[in-house]
């Protein structure tokens, strides 16, 4: 998952095996190969899932799913088939992909509550844009008093899970496009395309606010 | 494909380019791809201005990648194992006759013992799905989605190429009846699956990019199905 240019090819083949030992151990229900584990990759998953999720209580809870699906099915892992990390990745996005929709019906029956019923999607990303985030709602307020970090926040808030989840192996976790098709179960190009898609949301959303996301670098 | 506001159109290179950026900026491509990206920004200046959407979005996310957002601890991994144990010891009575109950039983008791405050704020619904999730793992000798492969798919329908093909998601405690309903109502066949991630890729006998769009509107709206992308592709305009 990180990059790994430069490393040898031995140290490489010496990881993979070190995976496999460790999960054979889990599989074998070796609760120290287990905690081994839960240290070792547990603070990458949390920290991408709290970029997703925003709340510890939150995260320690998925994280625990994740941990528990491992413990159950640790001899379904196939070091030949890719890194541990990948794999330890991929269950973490399933886990996160279910977290946020429940967030995402929780928010839209909120906005059901307080208005009128029959939104179309346009209406309902406006309504969910205002809701819950600390959101830039008007452009001049944008100009003059939002920093474009806060921004940029505010606008991955809005994208689609699928979207962000891209964007955030990618920034955060900084994964390369083909490890992030393995972690989505996505053919590669879906991932180039999502990203792209989520680039182009984003301009529209820092468009929409009243700043030009291509005046980035003199905005510094 | 073509990119708005595509300033080289004939460069064959720029629309390879532009996909690649988000990861010339977190620095996985290969050598071959940085160079290669390397060489188009010199004489491309759309690339020139993606990149700096990019470079402040790595920016932002960098800020946080190394700051302990949220760490592993002894109480967080104790209350893991707690699970476990809840699980194995349900487990241990898989041969009496009263084992789904005993089970559920288990696994509330762990919840109560469980003193982290999120608990109350899970919703009830929340809560019996996790529940239905781990009776399905410990109660299926083998993994849930094998079983469901080798009912419904084992005699593998050759994949034929010219029709468009899905790959889908489940979600774990969607039943063999729910799956039968879904391929029936889409005309559809899993040809491949799951892979180790839990993808099947299903088949649809519907060949119009319409009826494809439709079908990948009802499957996503059923609250058993996870995920549905079009193999090759989510259709860009
Ligand atoms: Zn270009």
């Amino acid at each position: 998952m990180i990059h790994t240019t430069g490393q040898t090819k031995a140290a490489a083949l010496g990881e993979q095996e070190c995976e496999a030992v460790l999960m054979q151990g889990i599989a074998g229900k070796d609760r120290q190969a287990f905690e081994r584990l839960y240290y070792s990759y547990s603070p990458r998953i949390g920290n991408f899932l709290m970029k997703l999720l925003k709340s510890p209580e939150l995260v320690d809870e998925v994280v625990s799913e994740v941990m528990m699906t491992v413990w159950q099915n640790a001899d379904r892992f196939d070091s030949a088939q890719g890194k541990l990390s990948t794999w330890l990745f991929g269950i973490a996005h399933n886990k996160a992909l279910k977290a946020l929709e429940r967030g995402r019906r929780h928010r839209l029956e909120q906005v059901l509550e307080t208005e009128e019923s029959g939104f179309g999607e346009d209406e309902w990303d406006d309504a969910h844009a205002g809701l819950g985030y600390a959101g830039p709602d008007n452009p001049e307020r944008t100009v003059l008093g939002w920093e474009l970090g806060d921004i940029l926040l505010w606008a991955l808030d809005q994208l689609t899970p699928e979207h962000r989840i891209v964007v955030e192996l990618t920034m955060t976790v900084q994964c390369t496009y083909q490890d992030i098709a393995l972690i989505t179960g996505c053919p590669v190009n879906t991932v180039k395309t999502r990203m792209f898609n989520a680039r182009k949301k984003l301009a529209e959303l820092l468009i929409k606010r009243g700043y030009s996301p291509y005046d980035i670098e003199e905005a510094r | 494909m073509t990119h708005s506001n595509n300033l080289e159109p004939n460069n064959p290179d720029h629309d390879v380019v532009i996909e690649l950026l988000p990861w010339y900026v977190n620095g996985t491509l290969n050598s071959a791809e940085q160079a290669r990206v390397d060489r188009h920004l010199g004489s491309c200046a759309e690339c020139r201005q993606e990149l700096l959407l990019y470079r402040q979005l790595d920016r932002q996310r960098s800020a946080g990648r190394h700051a302990a957002d949220w760490q592993p601890s002894p109480a967080g991994f104790a209350n893991i194992l707690k699970g476990i144990d809840a699980l194995e010891s349900g487990n241990d009575t898989r041969l009496s006759s009263e084992k789904t109950p005993g089970r559920l039983a288990t696994f509330s008791t762990w919840l109560k013992e469980t003193p982290r405050p999120v608990f109350w704020f899970m919703s009830l619904e929340t809560l019996a799905l996790t529940a239905l999730v781990l009776l399905v793992i410990v109660r299926l000798p083998p993994p849930p989605e094998e079983h469901l492969f080798q009912t419904l798919s084992n005699e593998r329908p050759p994949v034929n190429a010219s029709l468009p093909r899905l790959s889908i998601v489940f979600a774990e405690d969607i039943t063999e009846r729910e799956i039968r309903g879904l391929l029936q109502s889409q005309h559809g066949q899993l040809v491949q699956g799951p892979s180790m991630l839990g993808v099947y890729t299903l088949q649809l006998a519907a060949a119009s990019e319409h009826k494809l769009q439709q079908a990948m509107n009802q499957l996503r709206s059923h609250p058993k199905v996870k995920l549905v992308e079009a193999v090759g592709g989510e259709g860009r305009q």
